[in-house]
């Protein structure tokens, strides 16, 4: 009885340790869920671009600042 | 079977084929090659853009067109005409990433209200129109 007694009282701490947290993995979905709407854009822009500049409802992309035009130097005294 | 029972089987399912193949041969996405599509949206666009400029026509939250209100056969059917082509894209990049063709459309529409001129109505995510200013 009193062996009996003496491995519960050994056991009984531990199982507190046993409380293990779940793992997020939420982060990793959202970072996945990014790329690909990123690359389905692309896709989606390739696609439609040609039509958008055709379009009078929709404005077309703006050009990126190396193809837009040189901004203005400032004038030496 | 007789021979010439057999050759008639055969003459009958070539004839069927013959009379189904080209109609079937367009139904599914992937054939259709997109320069065919974007061709057909091009065509098309001028006088959608007339539609969507009168506010007959709204770009919906979900990446097509829709008219609003009682809008007349020639509107409707010209906005079914457009959605089963853009049906066909969303479809087809939805199955080159592995994600659903609502999500493409969703990010189409996205795209089109925030490049979208001034009067053009759109519907917003929460499912509300406006009319972009």
């Amino acid at each position: 009885m009193k062996c009996r007694l003496l491995i519960c009282a050994a056991v009984l701490p531990l199982a507190g340790c046993v409380n293990v947290k779940p793992i997020e993995v939420k982060p990793i979905h959202v970072t996945v869920d990014v790329n690909v709407n990123v690359k389905v854009d692309k896709s989606l822009d390739n696609y439609f671009d040609d039509i958008d500049e055709k379009s009078a409802t929709i404005v077309p992309d703006a050009k990126p600042a190396a193809q837009a035009s040189p901004a203005p130097t400032p004038a030496t005294p | 079977m007789k021979p010439a029972l057999v050759f008639r089987f055969l003459f009958a399912a070539w004839i069927a084929f013959a009379v189904a193949g080209p109609a079937q041969a367009q139904a599914p996405a992937g054939r259709i090659p997109l320069s065919v599509l974007r061709k057909e949206q091009e065509k098309r666009l001028p006088a959608l853009d007339a539609l969507k400029t009168s506010g007959v026509v709204g770009e919906n939250n979900q990446g097509f067109v829709e008219v609003r209100g009682n809008g007349s056969d020639y509107a409707t059917n010209l906005v079914a005409d457009e959605n089963h082509d853009r049906a066909v894209v969303y479809t087809l990049y939805a199955r080159k990433y592995d994600i659903a063709p609502e999500q493409v459309g969703r990010l189409r529409a996205k795209k089109v209200a925030e490049k979208s001129k001034p009067g053009i109505w759109l519907q917003a995510p929460d499912g509300t129109w406006y009319q972009k200013k």
